[in-house]
């Protein structure tokens, strides 16, 4: 069942190089072994139907129409021991700790800019340096409410941070789905072990978002904004209100009057506390940001600056996910945290610079090109898959915009058996940690898996999948006692 | 209760999505009756049974003659037919995505379910399997509903979604009875039974009708009973209930639940007599214009900037 490729100079999550099995992998190895080709397709192919059924779906926009699909699901989970967990944990938290004073620090004293930390002009020349956040006070000092930090490991199998999404980051509710349905497919496997559980997180998450409340009130009105329901993460968003009990409005159902929020309810008009948006900054208020905008709400950025309404992310995190800022983030923790960062990054070029655009430049086949900005797998360089004119247009795109990209040496990032056809074969893998209000993580996180063979991209956009994540204890041989059954999520 | 202030975006979805499924379900029971039974002695007329569904023009312009393949695939499939089986429950979905975060998963998932199931079948329902196609239409309205009284909160939202399932029944029944009494001679027995079964009175009927099935019997009964779940005057008791409970937080008495208070005073105060005085098609045509004017009301009471200010 388990085709043993492992891939030299790539770690592999569930084998040692010599074959043998990692030690919490045991229960799984002998019970999806026990399985045959035929079986386990089936319980994929049931997955699928299910998630079909339940709606559990995302849009893909193609020329003429949406068209609904479901993120492919592997049925292998991925099993994390918690010492590597707590490392983990403690290392985003850590880093989004950090870039929450960095953006708090860049919209009013920018003591980091006068002392050269970050370079000022990649900052304020930023296209998501938001002016209207200049001096404005965030309730609670609270910019990243919700962070997403992509972590990749290096041969070595040392955890990396390749990426921070800072500003509406997605794919939360894939966490919970998947776990769900492991527990519908494989009951007895999962009752046996002790994995960490993840809707405790919920329920934080849930207490968190009203406790930022500006308003005094035991019994504030949060909601989620989102573009509506032919968003590709209207899923994402349904479930988040549904978990979370607060409610899924569109830019129409809010309105601004005197500098509050209201919604428009079938009772009149009900102030509006926090908002969870779900919307890009440019979309969120049209006598701010993009005129032409129907998704916002006219008049929020003034209700927000007054302090009569929280936004959940703050408007102008942007600055901080972006992939040239990302370099600096380990001088950030140092700056603002007094601390050594515990997560390193992927060794990055900026090709602003020109001895390291140079460096780049001589060797693109080896390297990683993304732009600062880019998002989704989108516009990237794979230097050794591409050819040789694609390595071309990009050299001659860096020599043109140098500030736009940045580049990183290919890193293998790690490998986890997945089903294809019927067999376990390697598949390369990131992982999504999610931190709530720089506090709490889900314990976990999305797994994204590079389904196509060889492939390095894991988005759901470029035919990723993903696959459920356990925090289950280090020591391999206890977990597997006959327990009763304790898991809550 | 603050904390499940309902949007009036919202509201209006729930009014729709139930309506769109009962409309759904009564389409597929009317094609039922026409198909399962076929007429007794001459060739059947199918055109009432567009003319039921209100769009005899749509009709006309992509068919030649009404017959049963043509008049089954307007009803059930056909992509201009706003009010087809398929596009019923395409758009029913499509309201249920966007209330979706209120409604419990196993509701939403009835809805998912009949949309994916209509679109996987659409193309191959042929002759052998109308009864079942029909069928399914049925069964999962029956289990929306059910699912709606059974584990759906009954505040707010359940009254919206009752709102609309009533006034969508009411306009099938009247309908029904209007388009039947302008097409036949009256004295037919057969389509008065045929009429029963469409809006499943029949069982109903037989146990207080004592065997007579004329047509004012029939009419009478699918207009006045106050038992029957599908006659015009419980469907208007139910749909004033549900508006008084739905709007029951607004300071004053909306437009929508005055006109529903006076179409429910017409049709439970008004004599046999008075009615056939008038009329019944004026009648029922009255009652059709005013269900209409009460849908507009609704959505003026919900979106009208006055009410929200």
């Amino acid at each position: 069942m388990f085709q043993s490729g492992i891939v030299k100079g790539c770690f592999n999550e569930m084998f040692f190089e010599d074959q043998r099995i990692r030690p919490c992998y045991d229960g799984v190895f002998a019970h999806f072994s026990a399985l045959r080709p035929a079986a386990l397709e089936e319980q994929s192919r049931k997955a699928r139907r299910m998630f079909n059924r339940l709606g559990v779906t995302f849009t893909v926009y193609q020329e003429s129409a949406n068209l609904e699909r479901t993120l492919p699901f592997d049925i292998l989970p991925r099993l994390i021991p918690s010492d590597e967990w707590s490392l983990l944990e403690q290392g985003v938290r850590q880093r989004v700790r950090a870039l929450n004073l960095f953006l708090r620090d860049i919209y009013h004293e920018q003591a980091s800019l006068h002392e050269g930390i970050v370079p000022r002009e990649l900052v304020v020349t930023h296209p998501d340096y938001c002016w209207a956040m200049v001096g404005t006070k965030v309730p609670f000092g609270q910019y990243v409410t919700l962070a997403g930090i992509d972590i990749i490991r290096d041969p070595g199998g040392r955890y990396l941070v390749l990426e921070d999404n800072l500003r509406v980051p997605s794919g939360i509710s894939y966490i919970f789905e998947n776990r769900q349905m492991m527990q519908r497919l494989f009951p007895d496997m999962c009752r046996r072990y002790r994995i960490q559980p993840i809707l405790p997180a919920l329920s934080f998450f849930a207490r968190y978002l009203r406790s930022l409340a500006p308003r005094p009130t035991s019994n504030p009105t949060v909601v989620l904004l989102t573009p509506g329901k032919y968003n590709a993460a209207y899923y994402d968003h349904v479930f988040l209100s549904q978990q979370l009990g607060i409610h899924l409005v569109e830019g129409e159902d809010l309105l601004t009057l005197n500098n509050r929020v209201f919604m428009r309810t079938v009772e009149g008009l009900q102030p509006v506390d926090v908002i969870y948006r779900r919307i890009d900054d440019a979309f969120l208020d049209p006598l701010v940001f993009r005129s032409d905008s129907v998704l916002g709400v006219p008049g929020l950025i003034s209700a927000y600056r007054a302090g009569n309404v929280a936004l959940v992310n703050a408007p102008g995190t942007g600055v901080a996910d972006d992939k040239a800022i990302y370099a600096y983030v380990p001088q950030m923790i140092r700056y603002y945290l007094n601390e050594e960062p515990i997560l390193q990054n992927v060794p990055t070029y900026l090709l602003r610079d020109r001895e390291q655009r140079e460096h780049v430049l001589a060797r693109l086949d080896q390297m990683v090109v993304k732009k600062t900005t880019g998002a989704g797998g989108y516009g990237m360089l794979i230097g050794p898959k591409a050819s040789a004119a694609e390595i071309e247009d990009f050299a001659q795109a860096i020599r043109k915009d140098p500030k736009a990209y940045i580049a990183q040496p290919t890193i293998s990032i790690s490998q986890h058996p997945s089903l294809v056809n019927g067999c376990f074969e390697g598949r390369h893998i990131d992982l999504r940690p999610f931190v709530i209000g720089g506090e709490r993580v889900i314990p976990g996180g999305l797994t994204r898996v590079a389904l196509r063979k060889g492939s390095l991209v894991v988005n759901s956009s470029q035919g990723g999948g993903s696959k459920d994540t356990w925090v289950v204890p280090s020591d391999g041989q206890k977990q597997v006692e006959e327990r009763e059954c304790r898991i809550v999520c | 209760m603050p904390d499940r202030m309902l949007s009036c975006r919202h509201a209006d979805s729930l009014i729709w999505l139930s309506r769109l499924i009962e409309r759904a379900e009564n389409n597929a029971r009317i094609l039922e009756v026409n198909f399962i039974r076929p007429f007794y002695g001459e060739t059947a007329s199918w055109e009432p049974l567009v003319a039921i569904t209100g769009n005899i023009v749509d009709f006309r312009r992509f068919y030649d003659e009404a017959d049963a393949a043509s008049v089954f695939d307007f009803l059930a499939f056909s992509e201009a037919n706003p009010n087809s089986i398929v596009a019923c429950a395409d758009l029913a979905r499509e309201n249920a995505l966007a209330v979706r975060e209120r409604l419990p998963n196993e509701l939403f998932e009835v809805v998912n379910r009949l949309h994916l199931t209509l679109r996987a079948c659409a193309h191959r329902v042929g002759e052998p399997v109308v009864y079942p196609f029909l069928d399914l239409v049925k069964r999962q309205s029956m289990i929306f509903q059910g699912l709606v009284e059974a584990i759906l909160p009954h505040g707010e939202d359940g009254a919206f979604l009752r709102i609309g399932r009533y006034l969508e029944r009411l306009d099938k029944t009247a309908r029904i009875l209007d388009v039947v009494h302008y097409h036949a001679d009256g004295a037919d027995e057969e389509l008065w039974l045929r009429v029963l079964a469409s809006v499943s009175a029949y069982e109903a009927y037989r146990r207080t009708g004592g065997g007579r099935v004329t047509s004012r019997d029939v009419t009478t009964y699918l207009v006045q009973d106050g038992d029957f779940p599908r006659s015009l005057a419980f469907c208007a008791d139910q749909a004033l209930r549900a508006a008084q409970r739905a709007f029951a937080g607004v300071g004053e008495i909306p437009q929508s639940v005055r006109l529903l208070e006076q179409l429910d005073r017409r049709l439970r105060y008004s004599t046999m007599e008075e009615i056939e005085a008038q009329g019944l098609h004026a009648f029922l045509q009255a009652i059709l214009q005013e269900n209409n004017r009460i849908g507009e009301a609704i959505q003026r009471d919900l979106f009208a900037e006055e009410a929200s200010a």
